[in-house]
């Protein structure tokens, strides 16, 4: 394929709550994505570099976060293939912990991951990004540089405080400074025979505002489990119960990213 | 890069690897003859290439993951470390010796380590998928009898004329068959006249090469290697006559060689025959091979590089005008069955400027010549040979 007939899409992994399975669904996700056949990219912006861990890459960027912002077509230089063909990390680094004021150091911070991000569109079809929870500079840049927040949210308890948080940032997404960043919610660690998880289920769908996907990503001891295995659950449990959930999650997402490709292929 | 790969080695390539490698690394081996390496902390970082090839080399081509090219440099280094070679040591022919030994058992070591080179080609040859084994199986033939024929008063007469002989033969095989492998490298793969010209030219190859396969399978090649070895023993075994220290006759060829193509470049001008360029050229390669094989272990090093770099701007606008010359020569012969072939008028105008192209740049590379041949015959060359022989 030319490279410059390639539609990327980049898909940021985000909620502003900590653990609640960001990591686990850009992991699962990217894979799926990669074995499908395409290109795929996952820049890990967490300090803490779960994801980089998970592939097995030091994390480690010469020059920090600050070296990579600065330099707008530099991120290539950085990128380190994971194990799984197609699919590449641009890793975390420790200094990513200041990326907020490597940011605020351009005119316009909130563009920043936009260019930086720019000139990898022609080599990836797919870019996930992996965000840490917080909400800030670095959010700001990824909601203007995603074409859709994937946002995984834990059934069990939903304070109102992050329920509000979720309304807003729905609203935040369909006024969006660029048009059409898709936010897709997702149920993530669900137990649906727990009556609690079924009722915030059904109390989230309810919201207009607000898409929530279809499919809802079980609790898994498979998941746990790729902190040790250092996978993708499809690569040592694909039969798996949470394997199952992923590949549909996928589906589902790539569905709504590109529904012209589903027109065609119907 | 070498088409056969990176690393060589003719023992258990994977153990080999295994061994070279610290412990903590992992080593598994994929589908397709390919093993993957892991660092210590099991991060997939590079994959080794391998081939096992007739004749019972293994070799290795590392292909380093993205953004690991610098973990795949220190593996390169710790299997080098660990007695995998590289491939350049591959058609390395220079051997170790000292300027005080007898000649003959210098030249004896020289030829034996020629004659191997050229044995573990020949199974590639009759592959026949690589040009490059036939490339290298000629290059150590035509250093061999470069050896017996300048060394050969250090060598018994009778044997050593037996053994150029039985080297002739085998080089004589192999000529027509590289002539249109190279005829062929040349020609412009992407344009659509000189598709009946590639056609007929491949159909000769076809020819050339199961007439060189048969030759190649008779009994005189398959005793070849024992004749070779039986008669470099005899012939090593002395002239009888009082045998000159290595170190005395290699000094003593190189000078008269050089002195030799200074006089015969020195009568070739703008008219003279091919042929006068090609046995300048044929001298020069003598030179060189006198000069990489004894002169490199036995001289002044640094004189010696100097003054193969001189030769090597000569023998390339020789080199030029040779392979020019050969081409040309083919296409000539080639002009009526490729008129008479299908698209053939088309294919003969464009064979007609390809050959006009081969003598617009033979004649470029006698206008070459005088410069590159000045060089070599330069009081600044002859200083160099001076520094290497006296
Ligand atoms: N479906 C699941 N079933 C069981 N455990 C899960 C599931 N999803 C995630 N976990 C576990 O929960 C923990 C947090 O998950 P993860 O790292 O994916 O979340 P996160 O949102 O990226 O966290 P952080 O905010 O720290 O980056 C991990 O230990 C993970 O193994
Ligand atoms: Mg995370």
């Amino acid at each position: 394929m030319a490279n410059t007939a390639r539609d990327t899409r980049v898909i940021a992994t985000y909620n502003i709550k900590g653990g609640v399975g960001k990591t686990s669904a850009a992991v699962n996700l990217a894979y799926l994505a990669a074995a499908a056949g395409h290109q795929t990219l996952l820049w890990d912006l967490d300090p803490q570099a779960a994801s980089t861990y998970l592939f097995r890459v030091r994390p480690k960027v010469k020059g920090g976060g600050r070296g990579l912002l600065r330099k707008r077509d530099s991120a290539g230089d950085h990128i380190k293939a994971t194990d799984h063909e197609r699919l590449e990390l641009l890793p975390a680094d420790f200094s990513y912990r200041h990326l907020d004021l490597a940011l605020d150091q351009f005119k316009r911070p909130a563009a920043r991951l936009r260019k930086v991000l720019a000139p990898l569109r022609a080599d990836y079809d797919y870019i996930f990004l992996d965000c840490p929870p917080s909400i800030s500079l670095v959010s700001e840049a990824v909601f203007e540089a995603a074409d859709a927040l994937l946002v995984p949210v834990i059934p069990a308890t939903l304070s109102s405080r992050a329920y509000e948080q979720l309304e807003e940032l729905a609203r935040a997404g369909k006024v969006g400074r660029r048009n059409g960043t898709a936010t897709l919610a997702f149920f993530s660690m669900a137990d649906v025979s727990r009556p609690l998880h079924l009722q915030v289920m059904e109390r989230l769908r309810g919201i207009e505002q607000l898409t929530v996907l279809g499919v809802a990503i079980p609790t898994a001891d498979e998941v746990e489990l790729m902190g040790e295995e250092r996978n993708p659950v499809t690569v040592f449990a694909p039969q798996s119960a949470a394997s199952v959930a992923y590949k549909a999650l996928w589906a589902e997402v790539e569905r709504r990213l590109h529904p012209d490709l589903q027109a065609a292929g119907a | 890069m070498s088409a056969r790969g990176e690393l060589f080695t003719f023992g258990d390539a994977a153990a080999q690897v295994r061994t070279a490698l610290p412990p903590s690394y992992g080593l598994t081996h994929a589908t397709g003859g390919r093993i993957d390496l892991r660092d210590e902390r099991q991060k997939l970082v590079c994959r080794i290439e391998l081939r096992a090839l007739p004749g019972g080399s293994q070799w290795l081509t590392l292909v380093p993951l993205r953004g690991y090219d610098r973990d795949c440099e220190r593996i390169r280094h710790w299997l080098e470390a660990g007695g995998l070679r590289p491939a350049w040591q591959w058609k390395q022919a220079r051997v170790p010796m000292a300027a005080d030994e007898p000649a003959n058992v210098a030249a004896a070591r020289v030829l034996e380590r020629l004659l191997e080179i050229q044995q573990a080609n020949l199974p590639g040859v009759l592959v026949g998928e690589e040009p490059e084994y036939l490339h290298d199986l000629r290059v150590a033939n035509r250093r061999a009898r470069t050896v017996v024929r300048q060394m050969r008063v250090a060598l018994d007469p009778a044997a050593a004329g037996r053994l150029s002989d039985e080297l002739r033969w085998l080089a004589a095989q192999t000529t027509s068959t590289r002539d249109l492998e190279v005829l062929l490298e040349t020609l412009d793969a992407s344009a659509a006249q000189l598709a009946p010209l590639r056609l007929l030219l491949e159909r000769r190859l076809e020819r050339a090469r199961a007439e060189m396969t048969a030759m190649l399978r008779s009994s005189r090649r398959t005793q070849l290697e024992q004749t070779l070895e039986s008669l470099l023993d005899v012939a090593a075994r002395a002239s009888g006559a009082v045998v000159p220290p290595v170190a005395v006759l290699a000094a003593t060829r190189i000078r008269r060689q050089h002195r030799r193509m200074v006089r015969s470049g020195a009568a070739i001008g703008p008219t003279t025959e091919a042929q006068a360029y090609h046995d300048l050229r044929k001298q020069g390669k003598e030179l060189r091979y006198l000069l990489e094989l004894f002169g490199t272990a036995l001289f002044d090093t640094q004189a010696v590089s100097e003054l193969i770099a001189t030769l090597k701007q000569l023998q390339d606008v020789l080199g030029c005008h040779q392979d020019c010359a050969v081409h040309a020569a083919t296409l000539r012969t080639l002009a009526p069955e490729l008129a008479a072939s299908p698209g053939g008028a088309e294919a003969l105008l464009a064979a007609g400027a390809l050959l006009a192209g081969l003598e617009a740049q033979q004649a470029a590379a006698r206008e070459r010549f005088q410069a590159a041949f000045s060089g070599f015959a330069s009081p600044r060359a002859r200083g160099l040979v001076a520094r290497i022989c006296d």
